[in-house]
C-alpha cells in the first residue's frame, strides 16, 4: 500500500521541529523594521568591553541632551569582550560599523599593523590641539600611530598598592615602602602562610607594572623592540630576579590565566590568605569592591613600593582605554561632542571620577578637592585619590608597536615556566625576544 | 572485569560462582562510571540554585535553599530568549534545509541509473574526509564577502547537505521497493511527487534520525559560531553561554549562577527529548557504521 | 544527454528522467562545491599569502610553511592534540568497549536507566558542560578540590598549572564521547552472530575466552572503524580547552584548532591559518591512511 500523506508516517516529533523552524523563521523575519529618525535625533553606536563606561556616557549623553534643545542623542551600547577584534571583523564583512569604539590599549596594535588605523577610526589630533599640553603626556602614546592620535584616555591607570592593614597589625608589620621592604615584610607573611601580593602571567601584570616602575621600556618610540637591549635588559633581570625571591619566600600568590579575573583572588583575600595587591586606579571600581563587598572598611590604599633609584618611577601603569571616532561614522562631530564633554572637560573628568571611579588624566583635575578630598567608605574615609593623585605625574609612559600583541603573548607564556622556576631571567628575556622577531610580520 | 583464570575446564558450580562474581562486579563498575557521568549535571542543576556566595564558600553538592535568582538574571541580565529562539531558528532550519536535500540527493544516488552515479556518489562521500577547521578561514572571507556575519544564514547555509546525511538517507531508501515507484509511474505521477509522496513517508525513520543528528550537531555547535557572530544579539546558545563567563564584566563578580542555570536550559531539554528518542539516534550512529 | 544505462520507462519519458537524478543531486552539490570543495582549495592558496583581510593578500611563497616549522607553540599544540588524541584511543575506547559488552550483557540490572545515564552526555552542549566542570576543577572552590581537602590532601591548581591542565580536558572527553563510542561497539556486538557463543558454550569456553576468541575478533572491522572517527575526531578538539582553559597556561592545553582559531580569527593572520588548517588536514588523511593500512594487515 502506498501511504497517501506524508504526515502519516512521519514521527511526531519531526513535525513539530519543521514547524518550530517555520514559525521561528517568520518571527525572525518579521522583527526587525528599521525606524526612522526625525531631524535632531542621533543615534550613536557605541561598542566597549566594559560597563561601567556605558554607565557613564549615558549619564553624559542624557546630560547634553538637556543642555541643547535641538540635539537629542540616543546612546545605543554594547558591551563585547574584544571590541576591536569584532570591529575588524565586522570591517571586513562591510557591515554596521559602531561610530564610536572604545579602544582597550592593548588591543590598538591589531590597528596599528600595515596602518589601518588610519583607514578605520578619525584622527583627533587636530582636534585635542593645544589641549595636548593639558593632559599626562604619556597617556596619549597608547593611541598614537605614526604621530597622529586616535583616541583619547579613559583612566590614569596608575599603579598603588591595595591593601588589609588589619593583617599587617597583626603580625606587627610595618606596610612596606621599597621593594626591598617589599621582600622582608612578604618574607614573614610568607612564613606564616599568607602572601603579600599576587604573580601572573600577564604581559600588562605584576611583572610588567614593576618593569615600567623601574624605568624600562619593551618598544622605544618609533615602535622598535628595545626589551632585550642595554637598560632594559638589566632592569627586567632586576626585577625578575626581585619576583623570584618574593616566589622563593612564599611570599605571592600565583594566578595564571583567567582566574585572576574571577573569584580565585577575593576569596584568598576574604580568608585572610592574601594580604594585597599591587594594581592600577581602576582595580578599586572594576574588581575589587565588587568582588570583597563584605570587607567595607577593612581596605587601605599605599603608594607602590619604590626602587632604590631616584631615575625609577614612583608608580607604573596597566591599562587604559582610549575612545575613538570611526570612520564609518556619519556622526563624527557629534562623538567628539560627547568624548569632548565626557573626557576632555574638566567636569567631565570629575564626573566620571565620581560616577565610575577612573582616575583623571587632566592635570588640573588631579589635585582638586574632589579628587583628593573624598572620603572612601571602603577604605575606613581614607582620601585614596590623594594616594594617586601624589605620584599622578609620574606615571610613566607606554610606547606602543604592532608587535606588542606578539611580545604580549610571548612574554605571558614564558612568565609561567619562569614562574614555575623553569627558567632564568636572563632565559626569559631572551626567549621573549626571540619569539616577538619570529612573529614579526606573520 | 575480573574473571580470573581462563581455564577450559571448570566444575560448574565453580563456574557459577565465578560468573555471578563477574556479573556483580560488572555492575557495580558500571554504577560507578554511571556517577561519575551523573555528578556533573547534579552539579550544574544544584549549582544553578545557589547564592553566588554560597558557589563560592564550602563545595556543597546540593543548594541550601532552590533560590530562582540566577534564572531570573538569566533573562534580565542577558539576551537570553534571544540566544535561545536563534538556536531554535538556526538549528530548525538547517535540519529541514537537510532534510530535503540530504533526501533528495540520497533518492537520486539509490534509484536512478546514470551517467556518473558512482563518481559523483564517491566524490561527495570523500568530502566527508576535509575536516571542518582547514574551512574555518576560507568560510569566513567567504561569509564575510557574502555579508552574512552575525546572520543566521551563515550558520545555515553553509550545512545545508552534509555528505553523511546523502549518504544515510541512500542506504534507507535502497530498501525501498522498485515496484512501488514503477506502479506509481504507471498512474502517471511525476518523478518529484513519488519522491515525496511515495518515498519520504517510508522513510520516516531515516528521516527522524538524520533530524535527530542534525538538530543536535547545530544545537551544541561552538567553534563556527564563534568565528562568525560576535554581537550579542546574535548569538547562540553556545557562544552566548562561553560568552557569559569570559565577558570581563568588571564591576561584578564572574555569574557561575547564571552560567549554570543556562547550561540547565540548554541540556536538560535536550537530554529529556533524547532519551525519549534515542532508538532513531542510535539506529543512525549504528547504521553509518555497520553499512 | 545521451545515456546508455539509463532507465526507460513505460511511458516513454526518456529526457525528463535522465535529467531528474541530475536535478535532485544539484542542490547538494551546489552547496557542496560553494561551501566544500571550493573553500578548501581556497585555503590551500590562502596558505601561499600574507593576508590580514584588510589590505590585499601579499604572496609570499611556502613562507608560511617555513616558519610554521620553527613556530614552538604550532609543535606545543600538535603535543597537546597528541595527548588528546592518544586519551581518546587508548582510554575512551577500551572504556567505551566495556561499556558496550556490559549494555549488552543480559545480566546488567537497571538496563534502560543505564544506557540513559550513559548516552545522555552525548547530546549536551560541550560547552555548557565545560563550564561544569570548569567549576567542578576550580581551584578554589571546586567540588574535586574540596573532596581532596576533606581526604587531607593538598589542594591542586587543576586549570592553572602547566602539569596538570590537561587532565580535565581528558577528563571532559572521557565524559562527552564514551558514551557515543560505545554505541558503535553495541551495533557491533549486536551484529555477531549468536550460534558463535552457542558452539563456544558447548565446548566449554568461560566468558573471558569467549571474548577473546570470538567478540574480539568479530569486532575488528568495526574498532577499525571507530578508531579512525575517534581519530579524525579528536585532532580537531576545540570546545573543551577553549572553555575549561582557553588553551592556556602558557599554551599548555592548546590544541591545533585552537592555535588556528587563535592566529586566524583572534590575530587576523588568515594565511597562517590557513597553513595550520592544512597541515592538519594532511595530517588526518595520512595517520586515517596509516590506520587502516595497519589493521587491514592485522586482519588479513
Amino acid at each position: 500500500m502506498v501511504p497517501r500523506k506524508l504526515s502519516s508516517r512521519l514521527p511526531r516529533f519531526i513535525l513539530l521541529l519543521l514547524v518550530t523552524g517555520l514559525v521561528a523563521i517568520v518571527v525572525a523575519a518579521c522583527g526587525g523594521a528599521a525606524d526612522e529618525q526625525t531631524e535632531g535625533e542621533v543615534t550613536i553606536e557605541m561598542w566597549t568591553h566594559d560597563a561601567l563606561y556605558i554607565q557613564y556616557f549615558e549619564k553624559r549623553v542624557a546630560g547634553l541632551n538637556e543642555q541643547n534643545d535641538d540635539l537629542n542623542i540616543t546612546l545605543v551600547a554594547e558591551e563585547m569582550p574584544d571590541p576591536i577584534t569584532s570591529f575588524v571583523s565586522a570591517y571586513i564583512a562591510r557591515e554596521n560599523l559602531p561610530d564610536m569604539i572604545g579602544v582597550e590599549q592593548g588591543e590598538f596594535p591589531i590597528l596599528m599593523e600595515d596602518d589601518v588605523v588610519a583607514d578605520v577610526l578619525v584622527d583627533l589630533t587636530d582636534r585635542i590641539g593645544d589641549r595636548y599640553s593639558d593632559f599626562v603626556e604619556g597617556r596619549w602614546a597608547l593611541y598614537t600611530h605614526d604621530d597622529r592620535i586616535y583616541g583619547v584616555e579613559s583612566a590614569l591607570s596608575a599603579v598603588a598598592y591595595y591593601y588589609q592593614p588589619a593583617i599587617f597589625e597583626e603580625h606587627g608589620l610595618d606596610i612596606p615602602t621599597t621593594w626591598d621592604e617589599y621582600v622582608a615584610v612578604g618574607r614573614e607573611l610568607g612564613a606564616e602562610g599568607i602572601s603579600i601580593g599576587v604573580a601572573d602571567n600577564m604581559a600588562s601584570g605584576l611583572f610588567g607594572m614593576m618593569f615600567l616602575q623601574r624605568g624600562g621600556q619593551y618598544f622605544d618610540e618609533d615602535a622598535n623592540l628595545v626589551f632585550g637591549e642595554g637598560r632594559n635588559r638589566e632592569y627586567a633581570v632586576e626585577v625578575l630576579n626581585t619576583i623570584r625571591e618574593l616566589l622563593d619566600e612564599g611570599a605571592l600568590f600565583v594566578v595564571y590565566g583567567d582566574e585572576f579575573w574571577g573569584s580565585t583572588i577575593p576569596t584568598a583575600f576574604s580568608e585572610g590568605r592574601l594580604a594585597g595587591i599591587i594594581m592600577p586606579d581602576w582595580y578599586n571600581t572594576s574588581l575589587l569592591q565588587p568582588g570583597v563587598e563584605d570587607m567595607a572598611g577593612e581596605w587601605r590604599v599605599g603608594p607602590m613600593p619604590l626602587w632604590d633609584d631616584p631615575d625609577a618611577h614612583t608608580t607604573s601603569v596597566w591599562g587604559g582605554t582610549g575612545f575613538a571616532i570611526t570612520q564609518a561614522s556619519e556622526h563624527q562631530e557629534i562623538v567628539w561632542e560627547i568624548i569632548d564633554d565626557g573626557y576632555m572637560s574638566l567636569d567631565g573628568q570629575l564626573d566620571r571620577y565620581a560616577t565610575i571611579g577612573f582616575f583623571p588624566t587632566k592635570y588640573e583635575a588631579l589635585a582638586h578637592p574632589d579628587i583628593v578630598d573624598v572620603e572612601h567608605a571602603f577604605y575606613g574615609g581614607q582620601n585614596i585619590g590623594q594616594v594617586i593623585s601624589d605620584v599622578a605625574l609620574d606615571t610613566p609612559p607606554l610606547w606602543q608597536s604592532p608587535a606588542r600583541a606578539s611580545f604580549n603573548s610571548a612574554l605571558g607564556d614564558t612568565l609561567v615556566p619562569f614562574i614555575d622556576g623553569d627558567i632564568s631571567a636572563e632565559e626569559l628575556v631572551d626567549e621573549v625576544v626571540r619569539i616577538t622577531e619570529q612573529d614579526a610580520g606573520l | 572485569m575480573a574473571t580470573p583464570r581462563p581455564s577450559t575446564v571448570v566444575s560448574p558450580g565453580r563456574h557459577r560462582f565465578l560468573s555471578g562474581l563477574a556479573d556483580l562486579g560488572m555492575n557495580f563498575a558500571v554504577a560507578i562510571g554511571g556517577i561519575f557521568m551523573i555528578l556533573p549535571f547534579v552539579w550544574m542543576v544544584s549549582a544553578s540554585f545557589k547564592t553566588t556566595t554560597e558557589i563560592f564558600r564550602p563545595a556543597t553538592l546540593l543548594p541550601s535553599s532552590f533560590n530562582l535568582n540566577n534564572y531570573l538574571d538569566l533573562f534580565t541580565r542577558w539576551p537570553f530568549a534571544q540566544w535561545f529562539t536563534n538556536s531554535l531558528i538556526v538549528a530548525g532550519a538547517t535540519t529541514m534545509a537537510v532534510l530535503f536535500f540530504c533526501s533528495l540527493a540520497g533518492f537520486a544516488f539509490s534509484k536512478y541509473r546514470f551517467r556518473g552515479r558512482k563518481q559523483l556518489f564517491f566524490g561527495l562521500l570523500g568530502s566527508a574526509m576535509i575536516p571542518f577547521p582547514i574551512l574555518v578561514i576560507p568560510l569566513f572571507v567567504i561569509v564575510s564577502n557574502l555579508g552574512w556575519t552575525n546572520s543566521m544564514v551563515a550558520l545555515i547555509v553553509p550545512f545545508m547537505a552534509p555528505a553523511i546525511g546523502i549518504f544515510l538517507m541512500k542506504q534507507y531508501m535502497e530498501y525501498v521497493p522498485q515496484e512501488m515507484l514503477d506502479s506509481s509511474r504507471m498512474d502517471g505521477a511525476s518523478e518529484f511527487r513519488i519522491y515525496a509522496q511515495i518515498v519520504l513517508p517510508i522513510v520516516g525513520p531515516g528521516l527522524a534520525t538524520l533530524a535527530i543528528i542534525t538538530f543536535l550537531n547545530s544545537w551544541n555547535s561552538f567553534l563556527w559560531p564563534l568565528v562568525v557572530v560576535r554581537r550579542e544579539v546574535s548569538m547562540t546558545l553556545p557562544v552566548g553561554m562561553a560568552n557569559m563567563l569570559t565577558a570581563v564584566s568588571a564591576g561584578s563578580a564572574r555569574p557561575y549562577g547564571p552560567a549554570m542555570a543556562a547550561a540547565t536550559l540548554v541540556c536538560i531539554p535536550t537530554v529529556a527529548v533524547f532519551l525519549l528518542v534515542q532508538r532513531y539516534y542510535i539506529a543512525g550512529i549504528a547504521s553509518g557504521a555497520v553499512k | 544527454m545521451a545515456t546508455s544505462d539509463v532507465t526507460v520507462h513505460r511511458d516513454g519519458r526518456l529526457t525528463r528522467a535522465t535529467l531528474t537524478p541530475y536535478t535532485f543531486i544539484a542542490p547538494a552539490y551546489g552547496l557542496f562545491f560553494a561551501f566544500m570543495l571550493g573553500p578548501a582549495l581556497f585555503a590551500i592558496a590562502i596558505s601561499f599569502f600574507r593576508w590580514g583581510g584588510l589590505r590585499p593578500p601579499e604572496f609570499i611563497g611556502i613562507a608560511n610553511y617555513q616558519r610554521i616549522i620553527a613556530d614552538d607553540v604550532f609543535w606545543i599544540s600538535v603535543r597537546n592534540t597528541i595527548t588528546y588524541s592518544a586519551s581518546s584511543l587508548f582510554v575512551v575506547m577500551p572504556l567505551a568497549l566495556l561499556l558496550a559488552i556490559a549494555l549488552n550483557s543480559p545480566t546488567l540490572r537497571m538496563k534502560t536507566f543505564w544506557r540513559a545515564v550513559y548516552f545522555a552526555p552525548i547530546v549536551t552542549s560541550t560547552v555548557a558542560i565545560s563550564q561544569t566542570f570548569l567549576m567542578l576543577f576550580s581551584r578554589e572552590f571546586g567540588l574535586i578540590n574540596i573532596t581532596l581537602m576533606r581526604m587531607g590532601v593538598e589542594p591542586l591548581d587543576w586549570l592553572g598549572s602547566r602539569a596538570l591542565a590537561r587532565i580535565p580536558v581528558i577528563i571532559v572527553i572521557i565524559w562527552r564521547w564514551t558514551g557515543l563510542t560505545s554505541i558503535y561497539f553495541l551495533a557491533g556486538l549486536q551484529g555477531i552472530p549468536a550460534d558463535l557463543y552457542d558452539a563456544a558454550q558447548v565446548d566449554g569456553a568461560n566468558r573471558l575466552l569467549q571474548f577473546w576468541h570470538i567478540t574480539l575478533p568479530q569486532l575488528r572491522p568495526m574498532t577499525l572503524f571507530v578508531s579512525v572517527i575517534v581519530l579524525i575526531g579528536s585532532l580537531q578538539v576545540f570546545d573543551e580547552p577553549q572553555i575549561l582553559t582557553g588553551g592556556g597556561p602558557a599554551n599548555a592545553t592548546r590544541s591545533v584548532v585552537q592555535y588556528l582559531y587563535l592566529r586566524g580569527i583572534e590575530q587576523f593572520r588568515f594565511g597562517y591559518a590557513a597553513t595550520i588548517g592544512f597541515i592538519l588536514f594532511v595530517s588526518i588523511f595520512l595517520l586515517s591512511m596509516v590506520q587502516m593500512g595497519v589493521f587491514q594487515k592485522k586482519t588479513s
